[in-house]
C-alpha cells in the first residue's frame, strides 16, 4: 500500500468518525435520542467485509441493517436505532467516494470504529452547541497546517508529513533540540 | 417498543457470608495427593444452543447472527461452560467475591476456577458439536432490560411458547445435537471435582448455556463418559478411563464427596426442582421450545 494511499484513506476514515460521532441516533419507537454510533455497530460491518470484499455484498448489508434495530441485546428500555444512522452515514460515503473497493472500506471502516467512543461514552446531548464565530488568523505560508491534536486527523497528518519528507529521511519525526 | 416480559427465571440469594479457602494449591507442582488429568464429557442439546458470535451474515433478505465456530464447526466456548459453572459453583459453596482485597485469601471458587492474582486449577476446552449436526435457524427475542433483582438469575425450563415480539434470526444447534468437551484439571481433589461436576448439572439438573434463555434456548444435559487423571505418584499411569460402569461409579463418588454449604445444598434442592427435564423438551412448530 502507498503511502499517499494510505493517507488519502486515513482522511476519509477521519472524516467518516466524525460523521459517526455527530450523527443524530432517534429511538427505534420514535424521537430524538442523542449523537453517535457505538463502535460495537461498526465492528459488525468490518467484520462482514472481512468476509466478503464485494461493494455490492457490502452495500445490501448496510441497506438491511436496520432490521437490527432494537432487536439485539440491550441495556436500556429504550433501545436507540443506531444500524438506521449508520446506514445514512455509511450511503452516504459511498455515494461521495464510489471509487473505493471492498479492501479500501474495510481499512477506512476499521480506522474509523478504532478511536470511536463505546457506547456508554455516547455523547447524550440532543441540541448541538452554539459555535463560535472562528476569529480570523494570519496565515503564514511558512508554516504547516496545524496538527489535529489527536484521533485519525493526527495520524493522517502526521503520515502526510512523511510521505513529504520521504526526500528528506524522518524530518518530521526528529527529536527537537 | 414492544419488549419481551419478564418470564422463566427465578433468583436465588448469594449468602451473606463468604467462605474463604484456607490452603491456596500451589501450581509449580503436581501434588502426590491430588489429581490431574481431563475429565470427558458430553452435553446433549435439548433445546437448540446459540453462541453467538454478534456478527450477522446475509440470508435472503435478512440477516441472521452467526454462531462461534472453531475449523468449520459450531462450537459452545469453554470461557461460557466455565462462566456457568463458576456461577453455581459460587452458589454452593458460599464463595460469591472471589476475594476481599489485594492478598486476600481467595473464595472456594476463586481458589478453583481462578481470581486476580491466583491461576485456576481448571479450564474448559470448547464443546464441540458432532459432524452430523446441522445448524439450525432460531429467532432470538429481544431481551427485556435488567431488573435491579437481588442473587443470582436462573433460567427455568420453558414450558409455553410465547412468540417472540421482536427478534433478529440466528443460527443454532439442533435439539439432538451432541457436544463434546475436556475438563482440565490440576491438583484438584476429589471433592472439588465432585462440586464442578454437580456445578455443571450431571445427574441434578440441565444447564442452561449460550444466548437467548430467556426464550428457551441453551438447555444440555452433561454427562461424564470419560477420565484420564494421575497423582504425581503415578506419573506414566493414568490410562485413559472410557468404561461406562468404572466411569459412573467414579463420578458417583466424587458427587458424594462434595458436600455443599448449608446455603448451597438449599440452592442445589431448587435448582433440581426447577431445572429437571424430561428425556426431551416440547418444542413447538416455529422450533421455539
Amino acid at each position: 500500500m502507498k503511502a499517499s494511499q494510505q493517507v488519502a484513506w486515513l482522511e476519509i476514515a477521519g472524516t467518516l468518525g466524525s460523521a459517526f460521532e455527530q450523527a443524530e441516533v432517534e429511538l427505534v419507537a420514535g424521537g430524538l435520542a442523542g449523537r453517535g454510533i457505538p463502535r460495537t455497530c461498526v465492528k459488525v460491518v468490518t467484520a462482514y467485509l472481512e468476509r466478503h470484499r464485494g461493494i455490492g455484498d457490502l452495500r445490501n448489508f448496510v441497506a438491511l441493517m436496520p432490521q437490527l434495530d432494537g432487536r439485539t441485546a440491550q441495556n436500556a428500555n429504550t433501545p436507540k436505532a443506531y444500524y438506521r444512522a449508520l446506514r445514512q452515514v455509511l450511503e452516504r460515503a459511498f455515494d461521495q467516494h464510489p471509487t473505493l473497493d471492498g479492501t479500501a472500506w474495510l481499512y477506512v471502516l476499521s480506522w474509523a470504529g478504532r478511536l470511536l467512543r463505546s457506547e456508554d461514552d455516547a455523547v447524550p446531548q440532543v441540541e448541538p452547541e452554539p459555535q463560535r464565530a472562528p476569529e480570523p488568523q494570519p496565515l503564514s505560508s511558512s508554516r504547516r497546517p496545524r496538527a489535529p491534536a489527536s484521533g485519525l486527523g493526527a495520524m493522517a497528518h502526521a503520515l502526510r508529513g512523511l510521505h513529504a519528507d520521504s526526500g528528506s529521511g524522518r524530518a518530521g519525526w526528529k527529536k527537537e533540540k | 417498543m414492544v419488549q419481551s416480559s419478564p418470564r422463566h427465571y427465578f433468583t436465588i440469594a448469594s449468602p451473606a457470608r463468604v467462605l474463604r479457602e484456607s490452603v491456596v494449591v500451589p501450581h509449580a507442582v503436581i501434588d502426590h495427593q491430588r489429581w490431574t488429568g481431563s475429565v470427558t464429557l458430553t452435553g446433549e442439546v435439548l433445546s437448540p444452543v446459540h453462541a453467538g458470535t454478534g456478527y450477522f451474515e446475509v440470508v435472503g433478505q435478512r440477516l441472521v447472527r452467526l454462531p462461534v465456530e472453531c475449523g468449520g464447526r459450531p462450537v459452545v466456548p469453554g470461557s461460557s461452560i466455565k462462566g456457568a459453572c463458576r456461577q453455581v459453583y459460587e452458589l454452593l459453596t458460599d464463595s460469591d467475591a472471589p476475594t476481599d482485597g489485594h492478598g486476600a485469601t481467595p473464595s472456594a471458587a476463586g481458589a478453583l476456577f481462578g481470581t486476580l492474582g491466583q491461576q485456576g486449577r481448571l479450564g474448559f476446552d470448547d464443546a464441540v458439536a458432532d459432524q452430523s449436526a446441522r445448524l439450525t435457524e432460531v429467532r432470538l427475542s429481544t431481551p427485556y432490560a435488567p431488573r435491579n433483582a437481588s442473587g443470582r438469575r436462573f433460567y427455568a425450563l420453558p414450558n409455553t411458547s410465547p412468540a417472540p415480539e421482536r427478534s433478529v434470526a440466528g443460527l443454532a444447534l439442533p435439539i439432538g445435537a451432541q457436544l463434546t468437551f475436556h475438563l482440565r484439571l490440576r491438583n484438584v481433589t476429589e471433592a472439588e471435582i465432585g462440586g464442578v461436576l454437580c456445578s455443571l448439572g450431571v445427574g441434578a439438573f440441565v444447564m442452561r448455556l449460550g444466548g437467548g434463555k430467556h426464550d428457551g434456548y441453551g438447555c444440555v444435559r452433561i454427562d461424564v463418559t470419560g477420565y484420564r487423571l494421575r497423582a504425581a505418584a503415578t506419573w506414566d499411569g493414568g490410562a485413559h478411563v472410557n468404561d461406562a460402569v468404572v466411569v459412573g461409579a467414579w463420578r458417583d463418588r466424587c458427587l458424594a464427596a462434595f458436600q455443599p454449604s448449608a446455603n448451597g445444598a438449599r440452592a442445589l434442592a431448587l435448582l433440581r426442582q426447577r431445572l429437571l427435564a424430561p428425556a426431551r423438551l416440547p418444542v413447538n412448530a416455529g422450533g421455539v421450545p
